[in-house]
């Protein structure tokens, strides 16, 4: 566990945009992604996975559904909105930006 | 914040509870296919997890964190921060409190006097009409036949009547009275759509001549008079000693006009006559509904003119005013409260101004604060919505602190005005409690947002820093504030000359002469029944036997009869000529004021006997027509010549009176007549001897407490004739005093808002200086360490302070200027631009000022350099 890493408030929220980015999918189904995608290293702790869903929800960047899973059962699934995306797409760029400034410090000093 | 039933809230528990319960499903599941025993895995899964309570409550929040919730919370934040500087928050609950209160007491008597509610279908289409052909407004009179002519022709009203409001002798119960009668026309009452409470009202042709003799009570004549008599209608009363009979009671609360008791019809009146010349009436219409006063008057015009047109000696020269009939009779206070609203509202204003240099002081001591806050993410909006919601605490207590203030102050203000305000009732009723409410609201918002603005507007970087070490040295809310202390001194100057010119206005006033010495001058009313007292003989016997009976009462000095006694309302007058001069053109011919006496009349109230003499008993009905002049007259009219023995005629619109000639056998000290206020002092004196006439006042001095001859001097009246009523039972001075009052008034209330305007703006202006020296301070330490002159550091500040000061006396002098001009019609003996006031408002605020810009001044000499370097 020493290797998994606290997360930002807003490094969250991206990540969970860039994960409902790719499909629909329910808290469980998102905190599994970024765990699987990030090979362990960041675990997402359910006290602020669902605080920010229902953070950005309300902000309108995402909406929710319930919906059967496969195996038929039923569970709340998120996706993102028309602004999520385009809010995706800024912090996206803004993060880029950001890590690679930093690289660039980093690697430079 | 617990409301269950917010709207979308319902679904919003079950959906989380399920929510989180699939994830921990989900969860558990995971755990039992990597091997785990199902109560391992089930127990991983809720340390996986976490509390699962504090989970839901977050998102709770996240969702219900309202509007509400985060204002309620700022405002519990701005409690505290109220608390830990109790001094802030004392002088701004007190500004506000001082100044709502004062806003509350004006409004509450504007909303019981100008916004009365009338209990009528749209009151805006009932006028009052007359043929005056001047602006000022004033109950101009028409005659009966003049009145059926506009009636007849006129296309613009559904209704014009006519009416006359005057006392009535009420005899014939326990004891004679006397009761407020309107003499109107049948369609009087279709003025104003009011239904009978019991019986009828009149009807059409009930006012022709030899009409019946009916009359109307109002509904508390008919409680007091007649102990709410069930069996009233067709009872008979006995008004000016003629029998009536009783036909109606109106519904409660109508009294109009006057507070009248008892309505009759018109022909029943003394001075009825069909004569174009008699012209004793008013009219009263209710125009139609699409019809404006400006269409009113142009048909009454047309009217008019045709009037003068062909009937040039009694109607020449008329013209046609309209005026809503609210504002008519409210007209005398309509001003005075008018120019009070306004001057309350500049104090408010001001408060306003002050209180936002106090919030923008103690801002700049939270601007650390305030770019934390920004920098953590908070958007501008946001503080500005949390500064203003720290102000609502400020407002809320000083909002019920002004109304608490208000109730006290009301009745005070009622009681120095007694007779201004006695047929209306001031109270604190749900109209004025929503003023005062969106009132405090709307300071609160004024007061704080140019400080929420500001301060949200500092950019965070450069403020971090420059805040952080404390140097803010040059800030453009120091401009702003600048602005504010400008217009607050702009403002106090407004009222401050306002105060100055009504206080001089109200010295002049009390130093103008009434011509009549008011010591221990006691007067009462009565006015003979006409069908009694037939012939003028037997009604001047009347007048002088009881002058003479009531000097017999002890403690009486002297005593005589008088029309109309000076300040009592009552007055007489007429158009009259030199005899021998050229006749003069119609509307422009000399006026003066009429008043018929007793012999003894000048004598009894101090009027000095200036030439020949008075009248005596030689002056009979069959004697020459005699009459003394008032020297105002006399200086106008003769110059240097004798008026004694020259010859008046006269040239009234009373046909009685037209034509009549008379030798003056006396000169007179001029006396005012209606108001202490008034210039002219051109007088008529008659005899009661030579001219019939009903009505009397009964003037006395006496040697004691006058009114505790009251009692004595009505026995004296009754031992003449028992059925004869006597009222207004009043001594002379307080008349003057009911005169002056709504001058004093007016006075004493600008005076207090042009003090509480000079203490604000005080506080104003020495509490942005101190801000500024506290700031400067190390420039200040600066200069002095490198050796200033510590006079010139005093001089820096004070001159800082001035030019602010003498800033706002600039503009708030110009704006004085429109001020006055608007407020002429209450002034009196000064004229708008009167130096002396606006040498005196400028002169206090100046000292003032001074004194306000020296202690800062002060304390930045007492800078001390060395501390201030070290600090740096």
């Amino acid at each position: 566990m020493s290797e998994q890493l606290d997360l930002l408030q807003g490094t969250l929220d991206l990540l969970i945009l860039k994960t409902l980015a790719l499909e629909a999918n329910h808290g469980w189904g998102i905190a599994q992604r970024i765990q699987q995608v990030s090979r362990d290293v960041l675990q997402v702790g359910q006290g602020s996975l669902y605080p920010a869903l229902h953070r950005l929800e309300k902000k309108g960047l995402i909406s929710s559904e319930w919906r059967s899973t496969e195996s038929n059962r039923n569970a709340k699934y998120y996706e993102l909105t028309r602004s999520g995306r385009s809010q995706l797409a800024r912090e996206l760029s803004e993060w880029h930006r950001m890590s690679g400034a930093i690289a660039l410090v980093l690697d430079n000093v | 914040m617990r409301f269950k039933r917010i709207f979308g809230r319902s679904s919003f528990e079950p959906d989380l509870a399920s929510e989180l319960q699939f994830h921990l499903e989900l969860e558990f599941q995971k755990n039992l296919a990597s091997g785990m025993s199902q109560q391992e895995a089930w127990r991983q899964a809720k340390i996986a997890f976490g509390g699962i309570e504090g989970v839901k409550d977050e998102c709770r929040k996240l969702r219900f964190a309202s509007w509400f919730e985060s204002t309620s919370r700022d405002i519990l934040y701005g409690l505290r921060l109220l608390r830990k500087s109790p001094a802030f928050a004392f002088v701004a609950v007190a500004i506000l409190a001082l100044s709502v209160g004062a806003n509350t007491a004006i409004f509450s008597t504007v909303n019981a006097v100008l916004l009365a509610r009338w209990p009528f279908s749209h009151p805006e289409k009932i006028v009052f009409v007359s043929e005056d052909n001047h602006s000022d407004f004033r109950w101009g009179f028409t005659s009966v036949l003049n009145f059926e002519d506009y009636r007849s022709q006129q296309r613009t009203f559904d209704q014009l009547a006519l009416w006359i409001a005057q006392s009535v002798n009420l005899t014939g119960q326990e004891r004679p009275d006397r009761i407020i009668g309107s003499f109107v026309t049948a369609n009087f009452f279709d003025v104003f759509g009011t239904k009978p409470w019991m019986g009828r009202l009149f009807v059409r042709g009930e006012d022709r001549r030899g009409g019946p003799y009916v009359a109307v009570l109002s509904y508390e004549a008919w409680q007091t008079r007649f102990s709410s008599d069930p069996r009233i209608l067709g009872r008979q009363v006995t008004l000016n000693n003629e029998n009536y009979s009783v036909v109606g009671v109106l519904p409660r609360g109508y009294r109009l006009p006057f507070e009248s008791d008892v309505y009759v019809t018109a022909q029943h009146q003394t001075s009825y006559h069909r004569e174009r010349s008699a012209k004793q009436f008013l009219m009263l219409g209710r125009m139609k509904q699409n019809v404006t006063p400006t269409q009113a008057k142009a048909d009454f015009s047309t009217i008019a003119q045709r009037l003068a047109h062909d009937y040039p000696t009694e109607n020449a020269g008329i013209g046609t005013v309209v005026i809503d009939f609210r504002q008519a009779l409210n007209h005398s206070v309509r001003m005075p409260l008018l120019v009070l609203l306004g001057a309350v509202a500049l104090v408010l204003l001001i408060a306003c101004a002050n209180l936002a240099n106090l919030v923008l002081a103690r801002g700049l001591e939270r601007r650390g604060e305030m770019v934390l806050r920004t920098a953590l993410g908070a958007r501008r909006t946001r503080i500005i919505r949390q500064l203003l919601s720290e102000a609502i605490p400020v407002a809320l207590a000083g909002g019920l602190g002004g109304l608490l203030l208000a109730r006290g102050l009301l009745p005070l203000l009622l009681r120095m005005a007694p007779t201004t305000f006695q047929d209306v009732k001031v109270v604190l009723d749900a109209r004025v409690l929503l003023f005062s409410s969106l009132l405090t609201v709307l300071t609160a918002v004024l007061f704080a947002i140019a400080p929420a603005v500001q301060l949200s507007a500092t950019k965070s970087a450069s403020a971090l820093n420059s805040g952080i070490r404390g140097t803010v040295k040059t800030d453009t809310g120091a401009q702003v504030r600048a602005a504010f202390v400008i217009c607050q001194v702009a403002m106090s100057i407004m009222l401050l000359v306002g105060a100055f010119l009504l206080i001089r206005s109200f010295q002049k006033l009390m130093a103008s002469d009434t011509g009549l010495s008011l010591d221990n001058l006691l007067t009462m009313e009565y006015r003979l029944p006409r069908n009694k007292y037939t012939s003028p003989e037997a009604q001047a016997a009347f007048h002088r036997e009881l002058a003479l009976r009531v000097a017999q009462v002890p403690g009486v000095v002297s005593s005589a009869i008088v029309q109309s006694v000076p300040f009592s309302g009552n007055w007489g007058d007429t158009h009259f000529m030199r005899e021998g001069t050229p006749v003069p053109e119609k509307g422009k011919e000399p006026t003066a004021f009429t008043n018929l006496i007793t012999p003894e009349y000048f004598q009894t109230v101090g009027i000095p006997l200036l030439r020949g003499r008075s009248f005596n008993d030689q002056d009979t009905g069959a004697a020459p027509r005699v009459a003394v002049i008032s020297r105002a007259l006399a200086q106008r009219y003769f110059g240097d010549q004798d008026p004694v023995g020259q010859r008046l005629q006269l040239i009234d619109t009373d046909p009685t009176e037209n034509g009549e000639h008379l030798t003056i056998v006396g000169v007179v000290g001029n006396a005012k007549q209606i108001r202490l206020r008034d210039q002219d002092e051109t007088e008529i004196y008659f005899p009661y001897s030579q001219k019939p006439e009903i009505f009397g006042t009964l003037v006395l001095r006496t040697a004691v407490d006058p009114m505790s001859l009251a009692n004595a001097v009505r026995q004296a009246v009754w031992s003449l004739d028992k059925d004869q009523p006597v009222w207004k039972i009043r001594t002379v001075r307080y008349l003057v005093q009911r005169d002056v009052e709504d001058t004093r008034l007016l006075m004493v209330l600008m005076t207090g808002f042009g003090l509480l305007a000079l203490v604000l703006s005080t506080l104003g202006t020495y509490g942005v200086l101190s801000n500024i020296v506290g700031q400067r301070r190390q420039e200040i330490g600066v200069r002095i360490a490198l050796g200033a002159d510590l006079g010139k550091v005093r001089d820096l500040v004070m001159r800082q302070g001035m030019k602010m000061v003498l800033a706002g006396i600039g503009i708030g002098g110009l704006a004085a200027v429109a001020v006055s001009q608007a407020i002429t019609s209450v002034l009196y003996g000064v004229g708008a631009l009167d130096v002396g006031a606006f040498a005196a408002g400028f002169m206090v605020m100046m000292v003032v000022a001074l004194l306000a810009s020296y202690l800062p001044a002060r304390s930045a000499t007492r800078v001390n350099p060395a501390a201030v370097l070290r600090c740096e």
